[in-house]
């Protein structure tokens, strides 16, 4: 492997696991977050071969073959995608944050995606969607 | 973005030596390759440098935190980086070993330029020992969108005694090439019981000096006078509360 | 082309099913451009121009040729022979034509032009390559300021005589009446910032030659494929028929992505060379240098009143910035001239004079982005509607109440022309004032601003132009006339497949419209499945221009009109009932008044498809209708938004606490998404007005080419948005379905900038530089020298 090739492009070129996308290349927009050893991070500033012997996961493992999983679900729910380019790395941020903190206030939502931009939906349907999945009262109706 | 073609690169991730943090006889010691994230949830920081688990919160996004190390922020230099700030604020010393061997070098004279330090060429930061924080701290910043780097930011330390300030530490960031110790305004604080009009005067004593450049997100202009709301601010929850 | 008005029963329309594109998204299923892999493919890379304006004198392209895994360099040298390059002109007097050359030859225009291309075996080499190619340029003096630019000095495209493509005037009335006997006199010269959609997906491009069919194929990141393959066709000389452009997965567009790029002939024409996919993938620097720019206004505006408040003329003089070329199709105009052409909106304006200005500089080509013309005169006009309401005493909802066409005045032809048939402006503002609890806010504001935190209210009122086709188009200056169509066909098993023009970029029409097409025909929504983004489909204009729904749905159901009378009628002797008796619900066909007599729909189409002996002589069986639409008139959508801010009077930071949208789109197919379109534009809005800024050097250099330095809003500086629907149908569509979509990026920034005003009334700022900086809040906090004087 040529040490230069991001896991980004490497996850998309070689294995061609296109779930997961580019929209800047510089570590901003989080439209290429995965979870390394279940930690969120942007593939596109990690070196693939900095990946070596990590666990790897990507938008294409969240959901079993025939079914959404319960995050997916509330983001077609609540309408928390338009475009869909972003959707993956706001999938796995939250699949880490509520892996993390499976019971969080709006507000604590609001900051967990604030590292992933978002051009469609304005962000309000994002949160809720997290706020159902969560399944906390306190996150649904602060 | 094409900005440098090293030929060579090193990873220090796989170094366990070079990451945890570990808190002996009064100074915490954290390894150059402990995340910020890792930084920003450790019971050690939390309880004995409120300043600094203060400060990550500005640090970029959970995301970022999670790859960020501590060290890499402070040998990057970066004048509107947060951590930085806090190193020189809470009197940190800089252990960097190389060729020569290991040595130790105070924050404060750590930083000497935008994105320059005092590592020298084939030396490696490893460890960072700041001493338990004295006193209250505050933190303020602002940005242009949250998570952003700073426009200006601003550290306070108080020391209060029997309603007197008996110990002062203000710094400023974003303000210069590296962080800058506002000694003037510490001075208007020294021996001053705490009040609106001593916030007030060591806010514009900490501002008046001050020559930040202008950038396309603020002007210089902008930065002095908010350094100055920043200090005061600053100084009155530094006082009010236990943060 | 409107006359017969199909009816609709809705079942499944105004209701928020959920949308059958997601499931695709949501795993990582969905394929864009980059996601697209073919045999043999090549990965192209653009070398760049890193001045504003200089001659290119020559260029070295040897060392990148000679790199292992180049397969080819090319410069305009090679280009300008095959294909001149982007033709962009429009039919009107005096409007002059520019052409954007696919690689720039001898002269460079923008930061960001091409200059060289290299084809390689990987993106990464490509780069490289770029890296070696020397190229020696002459610099010339840019043309940076636009008003300079109109005056005079150099001229930035030297293919032109001056710095202007079009200067026109609109006058109606006697505005110097108007001026000396108004009671309060409002004037402000409000400059706006330049700013892009940036869509999350940056373009993209990949063609595919095959010499053997002389077919070439194109994949690109547009919102409008027919129109890209018509323009290739014509520019490149290639057969039409030949050529399939088709627009996957599109991840956002907003306007920037329905233009002809110079990407997208470049990669044609470099399969055409080398016979082998070219794929062509932008980054993010790229998009914020030349995927074109938006919305750089200067308005210099006055508004004249009544001592009741009662608006008696608007002059408006807008000098637009459209940098260094034409975008095909929309030209400069589609900024300089489209705000003016609607700047009356919802209210009454019995004199005014739009003079409008197209300018030349050296900067990236101006293009269309959600709101097209309208952000920035929308700011000066709602800001000077405040001020006038300040000096008169009146609310912001007050003085709007008394201006906007009443109830009464339907159908109203502006002074722009513009004729509004409905509308429910009178409503919008009550319902508005109501949403927000202005009173209740009033008392909030008074003790905040005791305490030194100051809150502000900002209003603004807006119309849409929506569903654009021809009259539309002409309406707004225009010369252009749109063609589109949907094909309805019924399958053997009473299975629907729509397929249409209108493509989607995120807008979910696949399952809008499928709603539309199910209540249309009397089917299940599980029954229905709709197609686009291929010019292998029906033809038309794609999406923009809030021309989705109206469009998408006036074809479909007059496609579906004519399918419903020929199962109707083939029904009628299975049923023995009349066809006029007959009615189609969820798959069955039922004998209105007979529960009894009914027969399944896949039992119709069965016997249509396969008769059990031959069909009536005359009796034609396709199941399949292809029918165009283009509204009749211009379809106006309305409403209002109002922004509650706090400001931090000394650090500058300002906090959209919350955010009220009042929509009448007519007719609403599905709630969710509407709403979708405006909380989404609102976020688009704060950017607009707070944060974005594409911001140019005095060398025509661009500072801010990345997302650290060109501002997107986050989830911490969006508010959430409380949105409330009227609906008041269009006299003229089918359903009455409005379009909708642009609203928030032609309103929204008007309303945070007047709220901005309004928290900092205490220091009587009035901004009239955007966007909306810590600098310039602390500047209006100081005392902001607003002009008082109505002089223009």
């Amino acid at each position: 492997m040529d040490v230069r090739i991001t896991l980004a492009d490497w996850l998309r070129d070689e294995l061609q696991l296109t779930g997961t996308k580019l929209g800047c290349e510089h570590g901003v927009c989080g439209a290429c977050t995965v979870l390394v050893d279940g930690k969120a991070v942007r593939s596109c500033l990690m070196l693939a071969v900095q990946a070596g012997g990590r666990s790897i996961l990507t938008v294409e493992g969240l959901s079993a073959q025939s079914s959404l999983n319960p995050l997916q679900s509330a983001f077609q729910k609540h309408h928390a995608l338009q475009c869909g380019f972003c959707t993956a790395g706001f999938l796995m941020t939250c699949t880490a944050f509520l892996n993390d903190n499976p019971h969080p206030t709006k507000v604590e939502i609001r900051e967990a995606i604030s590292g992933n931009l978002c051009r469609c939906t304005g962000y309000q349907t994002i949160i809720e969607a997290v706020a159902d999945v969560a399944g906390h009262a306190e996150a649904r109706q602060q | 973005m094409r900005l440098t073609a090293p030929s060579v690169l090193v990873d220090l991730a796989d170094l366990s030596d070079l990451s945890g943090i570990e808190v002996r006889a009064g100074v915490v010691r954290i390894g150059a390759m402990t995340t910020q994230a890792e930084c920003a949830s450790s019971p050690i920081i939390r309880a004995q440098l409120p300043l600094m688990h203060e400060a990550l919160s500005f640090v970029a996004h959970p995301v970022v935190r999670n790859r960020g190390t501590i060290g890499g922020s402070l040998a990057h230099g970066d004048p509107a980086a947060e951590m930085p700030v806090v190193m020189v604020a809470l009197g940190a010393t800089i252990r960097a070993t190389g060729p020569a061997g290991e040595r130790s070098i105070p924050a404060a004279e750590f930083f000497i330029g935008p994105l320059t330090t005092a590592l020298a060429p084939g030396e490696v930061l490893t460890h960072v020992d700041i001493p338990v924080q004295r006193g209250t701290w505050a933190f303020e910043e602002v940005s242009r969108r949250h998570g952003d780097f700073a426009l200006v930011m601003a550290a306070v330390g108080l020391d209060i005694q029997s309603g007197k300030i008996d110990w002062a530490r203000v710094l400023l960031g974003a303000v210069s090439d590296r962080p800058v110790r506002a000694h003037d305004a510490e001075a208007a604080l020294a021996g001053r019981p705490i009040d609106a009009a001593t916030a007030r005067t060591a806010g514009d004593a900490a501002s008046k000096g001050l020559n930040p450049s202008s950038d396309i997100h603020a002007s210089g202009q902008y930065r002095r006078q908010v350094a100055g709301v920043l200090v005061r601010r600053a100084i009155l929850r530094a006082a009010g509360g236990t943060k | 082309m409107t006359d017969v008005l199909p009816l609709i029963t809705p079942r499944l329309i105004g209701t928020s099913v959920l949308r059958s594109e997601d499931p695709r998204l949501l795993t990582g299923n969905g394929e864009f451009v980059a996601d697209i892999f073919l045999p043999r493919m090549l990965h192209a890379c653009v070398l760049r121009s890193p001045h504003a304006r200089a001659m290119i004198k020559s260029i070295d392209t040897s060392a990148a040729a000679s790199m292992p895994g180049v397969h080819l360099v090319w410069t305009g040298a090679d280009t300008s022979p095959r294909c001149t390059g982007i033709a962009a002109g429009l039919d009107i007097e005096g409007f002059k034509g520019t052409v954007q050359p696919v690689l720039a030859t001898t002269t460079v225009r923008y930061v960001g032009e091409g200059i060289a291309v290299v084809v390689a075996d990987s993106r990464h080499i490509a780069e490289d390559a770029c890296d070696l190619i020397q190229v020696d340029y002459e610099p010339l003096p840019a043309v940076v300021d636009a008003e300079a630019a109109l005056a005079g000095g150099p001229i930035a495209n030297d293919t032109l005589a001056d710095n202007v493509i079009l200067e026109r005037a609109h006058t109606v009335g006697d505005l110097d009446l108007a001026f000396a006997t108004a009671a309060v006199t409002v004037a402000g010269r409000f400059v706006n910032n330049r700013y892009a959609a940036a869509p999350i997906e940056c373009r993209g491009s990949i063609a595919r030659y095959e010499w053997t069919s002389n077919q070439l194929t194109l994949w690109t990141a547009t919102q409008v494929p027919h129109f890209i393959r018509s323009t290739i066709a014509k520019s490149m000389r290639f057969p039409e028929h030949n050529l399939e452009v088709i627009a996957p997965d599109v991840g956002g567009g907003f306007g920037q992505k329905a233009n002809l790029f110079a990407e997208e002939l470049l990669v044609c024409l470099l399969s055409l060379e080398l016979k082998r996919p070219v794929k062509w993938i932008e980054d993010r620097r790229e998009n914020l240098m030349t995927a074109t720019h938006a919305k750089q206004q200067i308005n210099d505006m006055a508004l004249a009143f009544d001592a009741d408040g009662r608006l008696l003329a608007l002059r408006d003089r807008v000098d637009g910035d459209g940098g260094a070329y034409n975008t095909y199709p929309w030209t400069h105009l589609i900024e300089a001239m489209a705000g003016t052409s609607s700047i009356t909106s919802v209210y009454k304006v019995p004199a005014l004079h739009t003079h409008f200005a197209a300018i030349v500089t050296n900067k990236c080509p101006v293009g269309a982005y959600r709101g097209i013309g309208c952000t920035a005169p929308q700011i000066a006009r709602e800001a000077l509607f405040d001020r006038a309401g300040r000096e008169l005493g009146l609310s912001p909802f007050e003085i709007r109440r008394r201006n906007v066409v009443q109830p009464g005045d339907f159908p109203y032809t502006a002074a722009t022309g513009l004729v509004h048939h409905e509308g429910s402006f009178l409503e919008t503002v009550d319902t508005l004032e109501k949403v927000v609890g202005y009173e209740a806010f009033l008392d909030r504001q008074k003790k905040a601003r005791a305490a030194g935190v100051y809150l502000g209210l900002g209003v603004s009122l807006f119309s849409e132009v929506s569903g654009i086709g021809t009259a539309a188009a002409y309406a707004v200056g225009f010369p252009v006339s749109t063609h589109d169509t949907s094909t309805v066909r019924i399958e053997p098993t009473g299975k629907v497949v729509v397929t249409t023009s209108i493509t989607s970029q995120g807008q979910g029409q696949h399952t809008s419209l499928a709603q539309v097409t199910a209540d249309a025909l009397g089917v299940r929504m599980e029954d229905v499945v709709v197609r686009s983004g291929s010019t292998s489909q029906t033809y038309g204009h794609g999406t923009w221009g809030g021309r989705g729904a109206v469009i998408g749905a006036g074809s479909i159901m007059r496609a579906v009109q004519v399918l419903r009378e020929k199962i109707l009628d083939f029904a009628s002797d299975m049923l023995e009932a009349a066809s006029e008796d007959l009615l189609i619900e969820n798959g069955q066909i039922l004998v209105a008044g007979s529960p009894d007599r009914s027969v399944p729909l896949a039992r119709i189409t069965e016997e249509i498809y396969f008769p059990a002996k031959a069909h009536k002589p005359g009796f034609d069986p396709t199941l399949e209708v292809t029918a165009a639409y283009d509204p009749a008139g211009v379809v106006l959508s309305s409403g209002g938004h109002a922004a509650i801010v706090e400001v931090d009077s000394e650090t500058g930071l300002i906090k959209l606490e919350k955010f009220f949208a009042v929509e009448d789109c007519g007719l609403v197919i599905n709630p969710m998404i509407v709403e979708g379109q405006i909380r989404g534009g609102v976020a688009q809005a704060i950017g607009a007005a707070v944060l974005e800024d594409l911001i140019y050097d005095e060398n025509g250099q661009l500072l801010t080419t990345t997302f650290m330095d060109y501002l997107l809003p986050t989830s911490m500086e969006v508010p959430d948005v409380d949105v409330t629907h009227i609906e008041t149908p269009s006299a003229f569509t089918p359903g009455g379905i409005k379009g909708m979509g642009e609203s928030a990026m032609i309103s929204a920034p008007a309303a945070i900038v007047n709220a901005v005003n309004d928290a900092l009334s205490p220091f009587g700022a009035f901004i009239q530089r955007f966007p909306l900086t810590p600098d310039r809040i602390l500047e209006a906090v100081a005392g902001n020298p607003a002009p008082a004087s109505p002089a223009l």
